[in-house]
């Protein structure tokens, strides 16, 4: 099932950067890369739960801040330990100046 | 091929996971003198140790990952020495041949001199998850703590201590908490944190003996003060673990000396992580963090099959006291100049040397830590007028910088 959240405005999320966007108890990061696709992925590291909002993004990778773990946020891969475990990626769409994901069957 | 790991620790495991990556189909062998599979550190002397948290090591992989990537790992096997001529590692579990050995044996605390002692039962000391368990117990039935040392290890105790309702005092030697390892400026906004929260910090101030009254253990300081509680815990820095290399006749220099390549002085036989001496920028170091552990690691494995890649690593740390995060990306040194950048929640320290950014200490920042942290590694150095300046931006400064300078 398609189940689209409004996340937040386009012009909200910097060119490859990243922010937070909290939905009920979920948290995730909703990415903008330097050729200005939008992208999402679950908020917090895999390997010890810290907010990636507060990393850096260079090209497509996010670097979690506390332990420099990498991810490529297009598909969640792992690409530098400690992280060892994958991303959750979730489907995105700009319509209207507004980034909507979808988080599925998942409430 | 077949390489065999001595030591179960962050190095070993990133050795052997870095070598499985590339198709590596040669036998793996881990040596493990401890008995349980690669666990996380870090988490000893905080989470861990709290009541409230389940008795749970954090494993660096999950069980199934090593039978998974074929690699063998031999549990409370202690080796014993090493044959370089004909390529044996000794152990109790009988001797194994090799064609790669990489030595990651890490390191031990250490310890106080045992006239110091007295006649007191023991003293805690914190490496390995069973020292772990014995001051997670200790501190379960005691009501004050005494911490012997005002280092990283000292102080997180301190902090996990205080948070848990202990009394807790902290007794440095030297002139200041984190002498050698933090800048003054962070070292004073670490000392407010542990004041606030009730911890006693005694700098400047050295431990005469230890004491035993019926069961109260005790402090006599140089002052003349004596110090009374139900825990004593020593933190006061770590030795690498160099027996089994020295005696295989490999060269130690403050740890197992290895070159660039992190190979030692006998060809095949190599070393990562807190035991392993490294050349960097014209002197030699040693590094005891989990970066250092896992990079080296991974700079080894891939040298073993090939690359001629050399280690020449960006320091990083971290350490949480309280609910406060240090980071630290390079190496702080006499003779720096720092500039201070506030944020909303933490602070950052920018330490200049001859005009170039060095070292970035960070608390309760992390994006600035991040950024921070990759100027160094990109040997970028922005100007101290602008990281000084709150009102710009730091990722407009990193691209900045990144920027050729038009003729």
């Amino acid at each position: 099932m398609v189940n689209w959240i409004e996340a937040c405005a386009a012009d909200e999320v910097e060119n490859e950067d990243l922010i937070r966007f909290d939905h009920g108890s979920r948290t995730f990061a909703i990415y903008r890369s330097p050729d200005d696709e939008y992208f999402c992925t679950d908020g917090l590291c895999t390997h010890e739960e810290v907010h990636l909002s507060d990393g850096l993004v260079m090209d497509h990778i996010i670097e979690c801040p506390m332990h420099n773990g990498q991810f490529d946020y297009r598909t969640g891969e792992a690409r530098r330990t400690p992280a060892c475990v994958a991303l959750k990626t979730y489907p995105v769409k700009v319509e209207n100046e507004t980034v909507f994901i979808d988080l599925g069957d998942q409430p | 091929m077949r390489v065999v790991i001595v030591g179960g620790g962050q190095a070993a495991a990133s050795v052997a996971a870095t070598l499985r990556k590339p198709e590596f189909s040669g036998e793996i062998l881990m040596l493990c003198q401890e008995d349980c599979l690669p666990y996380e550190r870090p988490p000893l002397s905080k989470k861990y140790l709290l009541p409230s948290r389940a008795n749970e090591r954090k494993t660096i992989f999950p069980d199934a990952y090593w039978p998974a990537h074929e690699i063998t790992a031999k549990l409370s096997c202690t080796v014993t020495g090493i044959d370089p001529i004909r390529k044996i590692a000794k152990s109790d579990h009988g001797s194994i041949g090799y064609d790669h050995l990489v030595l990651a044996t890490g390191s031990s605390p250490r310890r106080l001199p045992e006239r110091m002692k007295g006649n007191l039962a023991d003293l805690c000391y914190l490496r390995s998850l069973e020292d772990a368990g014995q001051l997670r117990r200790r501190l379960a039935c005691s009501n004050s703590l005494i911490l012997i040392g005002g280092g990283y290890i000292g102080l997180e105790l301190a902090a996990t201590a205080r948070t848990m309702g202990l009394d807790v005092t902290v007794v440095e030697r030297d002139v200041r908490i984190l002498n050698r390892v933090a800048s003054t400026s962070l070292a004073g906004t670490v000392r407010n944190w542990h004041q606030h929260h009730g911890v006693r910090l005694l700098e400047r101030t050295e431990v005469k003996a230890f004491t035993d009254d019926h069961g109260v253990t005790g402090v006599l300081l140089a002052n003349g003060e004596k110090l009374t509680s139900d825990c004593i815990a020593v933190g006061i820095g770590a030795s690498p673990n160099t027996a089994l290399a020295f005696n295989a006749g490999l060269q130690i220099n403050n740890g197992i000396a290895v070159d660039a390549f992190g190979q030692t002085s006998i060809p095949g036989i190599w070393a990562a992580g807190d035991c392993a001496s490294f050349p960097y920028f014209g002197r030699r170091i040693r590094l005891e963090s989990i970066q250092n552990a896992i990079d080296q690691g991974e700079a080894v494995a891939e040298n073993i099959l090939g690359s001629q890649r050399e280690y020449v690593p960006l320091p990083t740390f971290w350490s949480d006291q309280f609910d406060h995060t240090i980071q630290i990306a390079g190496l702080i040194e006499p003779r720096m100049k720092a500039v201070i950048r506030d944020a909303p929640s933490g602070r950052s320290y920018w330490h200049y040397r001859d005009g170039l950014l060095q070292a970035v200490e960070v608390t309760d920042d992390p994006k600035s830590y991040s950024i921070g942290r990759r100027m160094l590694s990109e040997r970028l150095s922005p100007s101290a007028e602008a990281i000084s300046d709150g009102n710009r931006n730091l990722k407009d400064i990193l691209k900045t910088c990144r920027k050729p300078v038009m003729a």
